[in-house]
């Protein structure tokens, strides 16, 4: 799961903070992960001749940073079993069979209570 | 006072239900067995004898009587010493002053009926006093004198006068008759007295063993030399007596004769009677010893109501401790002698003693029921140390056999039952949960247990079928966190179906539900969950 997440992670960093956000693919709203700022925004401006090294940084930090945010996303995205798409708690229903999502409910006519309403 | 009462049944109960260690109660028994071995061993020193202070007590109480009756007869005897001897002086005085009225000597009298009988109507009176005054039952005065020195007695024949109380009895002693036994006829018609139905006019001296030789030996006061003599017959009569002998001596030393008083065997029975007792009848003795023998043949013998004594026995003399024995031949007395002076001046040494007897038969008796009263008492004692001793037992096994009857019947008691020993609770305990840890261990569920794990298992069928997908991930044993990886579902989809879960399983939390599981599974029961 954590990795399909991290599939579907897009970059919305800034030189500042780190951010990542996923599309449901059911009623197509993003979902932003927590900002996360990079320890060295303010050094990275001063101290040009640092630059590289800094990017490193940058990047290492944004990895964790893109491993944190799939881990929030943990919290709310699911996979329907029968499309396969990655729907977002408000389109995810608990079914009494089998958790759908709900054009994937709507389409077999199976009723069910949205994870968050 | 109820309340009270209430109060202190109420204590006992609770008492009751507290569990007692064995320990206490193996005490309490053992001090049981103790008492019970100390009442036997008493039993024991009772049937011995060891208890009774029957020897003791019976020399303390013959002493006590000895010396009393002791210092009774001594002090009888010497007032009747005292008596016989102002007897003598007076009869003495009296005989020399008639014969130097006539001017003749005593041996003069010899052949002359009329000179004696004037004598004897001079000593008379005296003797008469004499036998109305002195605590004895008869006097008497014998003249160194016969009225017939031609007869063949002639020797041992001697004119006197001795009176004697003829009816004597216990019922009567007060008005006694005096008879007259020896001497001139005509003083008894004169006095008006009744002759003795063996009357004889002269004593024989014979029969007074150490009269002659009183009478023989000059003297120069009458206590210088004075004698008791032994019992003897009365001559032609069935009686026998004790005479005190006092010599009558003249001024000029000759001995006109003796005199003194008679205590006769029956007399001293009424004056000292048997003294009923605790140990039986007390026999007081006034005899001769000789040899380590009593002669109570040659003494006298107080009443002997409640033993077989007849007065002729010589008794050997076995020295005790506490007391002596007095031993007949046939029969056994016990008791002590004292001896006394009784006479003076004799050269014969006869030894006389008071001594006071009683039946080693009553003795004996009175010992048995004394020993009786003692084994009674000990046997008692044993009897209800024995029944407590059975009692405390059957209480100190009572709890630990139904404890037992309940272990063979698979009837483990309850936690909170007492078995009222500690030791038997713990073991109770032991085993109910050893018993507990096997049933598990094959499978088997308490009660309890079992009725929820039904009920949980009966719930199961409550879940959706997401549920127990989500269910089935627990039951392999994943944590909450691998859900969402496993299912592909959220986190908050994971969080819903376990609220889900958990409200419609009847659980609180994940571990009580993992609790569940493993129980489960441990018995085996996990699959009925599928």
């Amino acid at each position: 799961m954590i990795q399909l997440l991290s599939s579907h992670l897009e970059d919305s960093s800034t030189p500042q903070y780190f951010c990542f956000s996923i599309r449901c693919e059911v009623c197509g709203e993003f979902w932003y992960s927590s900002s996360i700022p990079f320890s060295k925004a303010a050094q990275a401006a001063e101290y040009r001749e640092k630059k590289e090294l800094y990017d490193a940084i940058y990047q290492r930090e944004k990895q964790r940073a893109r491993l944190t945010a799939g881990q929030e996303a943990r919290e709310r995205f699911s996979q329907c079993p029968i499309c396969r798409r990655l729907v977002c708690d408000a389109c995810f229903l608990i079914c009494d069979e089998m958790d759908l999502c709900r054009e994937c409910a709507a389409r077999m006519k199976e009723s069910g209570e949205p994870v968050a309403p | 006072m109820r309340n009270k009462l209430k109060e202190i049944r109420a204590l006992n109960a609770f008492a009751k239900k507290q569990s007692v260690g064995m320990q206490r109660k193996l005490m309490l028994y053992w001090v049981s067995m103790i008492l019970v071995v100390f009442a036997a061993v008493i039993l024991l020193l009772s049937v011995a004898g060891a208890f009774s202070r029957n020897d003791e007590q019976l020399h303390e109480v013959l002493e006590l009587h000895l010396k009393n009756t002791q210092d009774n007869l001594v002090n009888h005897l010497d007032r009747l010493t005292a008596q016989s001897l102002h007897l003598s002086k007076e009869l003495s005085r009296e005989v020399e002053g008639a014969l130097v009225q006539e001017g003749i000597s005593l041996q003069q009298v010899n052949d002359d009926p009329q000179r004696l009988l004037k004598l004897q109507e001079i000593m008379y009176p005296l003797i008469n006093a004499t036998l109305q005054t002195a605590n004895c039952n008869g006097a008497y005065a014998i003249l160194n004198a016969t009225a017939n020195t031609a007869l063949a007695v002639a020797d041992h024949s001697r004119s006197g006068i001795h009176l004697r109380y003829s009816n004597l009895s216990a019922s009567s002693p007060v008005t006694p008759t005096v008879v007259y036994f020896r001497g001139i006829p005509d003083i008894a018609r004169q006095k008006d007295l009744e002759l003795h139905n063996r009357w004889n006019l002269e004593f024989d001296t014979d029969q007074i063993p150490g009269s002659r030789e009183l009478m023989d030996a000059p003297l120069e006061r009458p206590a210088e030399r004075y004698f008791w003599s032994h019992r003897i017959d009365l001559k032609d009569t069935w009686e026998s007596a004790m005479l005190l002998c006092v010599p009558i001596v003249g001024s000029d030393g000759t001995v006109y004769g003796i005199c003194g008083v008679e205590i006769s065997a029956l007399y001293f029975q009424l004056s000292y009677p048997t003294v009923e007792g605790q140990f039986g009848s007390a026999v007081t003795v006034l005899a001769p010893v000789q040899d380590s023998r009593l002669l109570l043949s040659e003494g006298l013998v107080g009443s002997v109501n409640g033993t077989y004594l007849d007065g002729q026995e010589a008794l050997r003399i076995h020295q005790g401790r506490y007391y002596h024995e007095y031993d007949t031949g046939t029969d056994r007395y016990i008791g002590l002698h004292q001896t006394i002076p009784l006479s003076k001046g004799e050269a014969e040494d006869t030894a006389w003693a008071v001594a006071i007897l009683v039946p080693q038969d009553s003795y004996a008796a009175y010992t048995a029921d004394v020993q009786k009263t003692w084994v009674i008492a000990a046997l008692v004692l044993l009897l209800v140390l024995l029944a407590l001793s059975f009692f405390l037992a059957r209480r100190f096994v009572r709890p630990i056999t139904d404890s037992l009857k309940r272990f063979q019947q698979e009837e483990l008691p309850e936690q909170g039952l007492s078995s009222g020993i500690s030791e038997v609770d713990e073991l109770a305990e032991f085993l109910n949960a050893r018993a507990r840890n096997q049933r598990l261990e094959q499978g088997e569920l308490p009660p309890n247990i079992a009725e929820l794990f039904d009920q949980f298992i009966a719930r199961k069928d409550l879940l959706t079928e997401a549920e127990r997908n989500i269910l089935r991930y627990y039951m392999d044993g994943h944590e909450i966190a691998e859900i969402p990886d496993l299912a592909f579902i959220s986190m908050s989809t994971v969080r819903k179906h376990n609220r889900s879960i958990y409200g419609k399983l009847g659980v609180a939390s994940r571990d009580e539900l993992m609790l569940y599981i493993d129980l489960l599974r441990r018995c085996g029961r996990l699959q009925e969950l599928f």
